[in-house]
């Protein structure tokens, strides 16, 4: 297990050009990113040229990680995440609609829908327990399917200015409860 | 909380979380990063935001990738990039089609009168997220023709850069293969399609050698662009 401070020295190492570090963040972060892209992406090859860009573009950005202001694995798992996210909706765009592993993906709601782990995120669970169940798998969607508030309202059959109302009050709960 | 409607459109709090969600429109997106690097409250909203969603991917198995990627990492560090990412921090990353599309979005003039129509009436750049490939684009709307510009990156071996436009709304229209090595292209688009240009976005696929067998995209998007009324 890699601490927080080592992917943090690692990091900044690599903003200064040093390729063994980058090969060491490597080593002890692709399974993570690559789980992560893949989970989004849902398709091997795919998520192989994406991890691929992601760490690329880590090496070229590592000197910005400091004004982030995250932890260490959250800015990686932000670049992987918005990278994945980026290559679906593009495809989307492209192929029109979901494919089919896609579809069945979603038929029912991921083993992660509520299931966070975890335990010194204990907080940010309870507050998001708060929320109806509708509202916080809407979120969900959000970040791990790339859904736009357009294609919230058509899953859930509201109109999109109630979409965009109720989410906005649920990050607004959620905020609350997080800020307490 | 209250659950009354208090919550404006000018609440940097939600408008982080949107932003970190990817729920903004493509021009909303822009706004929040060009505000990120000097407004160190909405920078803290944003880094907020990110712990708290990332903890969505806390269940996603661990999956180790296969032994050839590495070396292809290596190889593509090696490759000097042209431009600098545009963009402050994490706003580095976009959101296509909010996303790929705001990246197109930030305009860069061409820098080559050789290929530019006298007066064109779209332009577009179509670029990978990271500026590993580009092309530009201008169409002269006189002339029915798409002008097209390649700038930089290249394509696997034994595959084929295909360029399509993608109408508002519409199936994808393959527009051309690119001829390995070629610098410029023109295209003499039909006219049904000229007619459909705004909101319209062109792409990149990478496709078998010779082009997409079937028609339509198969291969990995590898650049998009939207066309942009000059």
């Amino acid at each position: 297990m890699t601490t927080r401070q080592e992917i943090e020295t690692l990091i900044d190492k690599c903003a200064t050009g040093d390729r063994q570090a980058f090969s060491d963040l490597y080593r002890y972060t692709s399974a993570k990113l690559f789980g992560t892209a893949l989970r989004i992406l849902k398709s091997e090859a795919e998520t192989e040229e994406a991890v691929q860009e992601i760490y690329v573009k880590i090496w070229r950005n590592a000197d910005r990680y400091r004004a982030g202001g995250t932890s260490p694995m959250t800015w990686l798992i932000t670049i992987a995440r918005n990278h994945a996210i980026d290559r679906l909706r593009a495809r989307r765009a492209m192929g029109g609609g979901m494919d089919e592993a896609e579809a069945i993906a979603d038929a029912a709601p991921g083993p992660e829908a509520l299931a966070m782990a975890a335990s010194d995120r204990s907080r940010i669970v309870a507050c998001f327990a708060l929320l109806p169940l509708d509202r916080a798998e809407a979120v969900r969607r959000a970040y791990l399917e790339g859904e736009t508030y357009a294609d919230l309202a058509s899953r859930f059959e509201v109109p999109l200015n109630t979409m965009r109302t109720w989410l906005r009050r649920s990050l607004m709960k959620l905020k609350d409860c997080l800020s307490e | 909380m209250s659950d009354e409607d208090t919550i404006g459109d000018g609440d940097d709090r939600i408008l982080a979380a949107e932003y970190v969600l990817g729920l903004l429109s493509p021009a909303d997106m822009r706004g929040v990063e060009d505000r990120l690097g000097g407004d160190a409250a909405l920078r803290s909203e944003v880094a907020q935001w990110q712990e708290t969603f990332v903890t969505f991917t806390d269940p996603i198995p661990e999956v180790t990738p296969p032994e050839h990627l590495w070396p292809a990492i290596t190889r593509d560090l090696d490759t000097p990039v042209t431009t600098r990412p545009r963009r402050f921090g994490l706003g580095v990353l976009g959101y296509a089609l909010g996303g790929v599309l705001a990246a197109g979005l930030a305009w860069v003039a061409f820098d080559s009168g050789v290929m530019r129509p006298a007066a064109p009436e779209y332009q577009a750049r179509i670029a990978a997220e990271d500026d590993s490939l580009v092309f530009e684009a201008a169409f002269d709307a006189d002339t029915g023709q798409l002008a097209l510009q390649y700038r930089t990156g290249g394509h696997a071996p034994g595959t084929s850069l295909e360029f399509w436009l993608i109408a508002e709304g519409q199936a994808p229209v393959s527009v051309i293969v690119w001829p390995d090595g070629s610098q410029a292209e023109t295209v003499e688009l039909p006219s049904d399609l000229t007619g459909q240009l705004t909101g319209a976005v062109l792409a990149i696929s990478e496709e078998p050698a010779g082009g997409s067998p079937t028609g339509q995209p198969t291969g990995p998007v590898r650049a998009v662009g939207p066309l942009q009324g000059v």
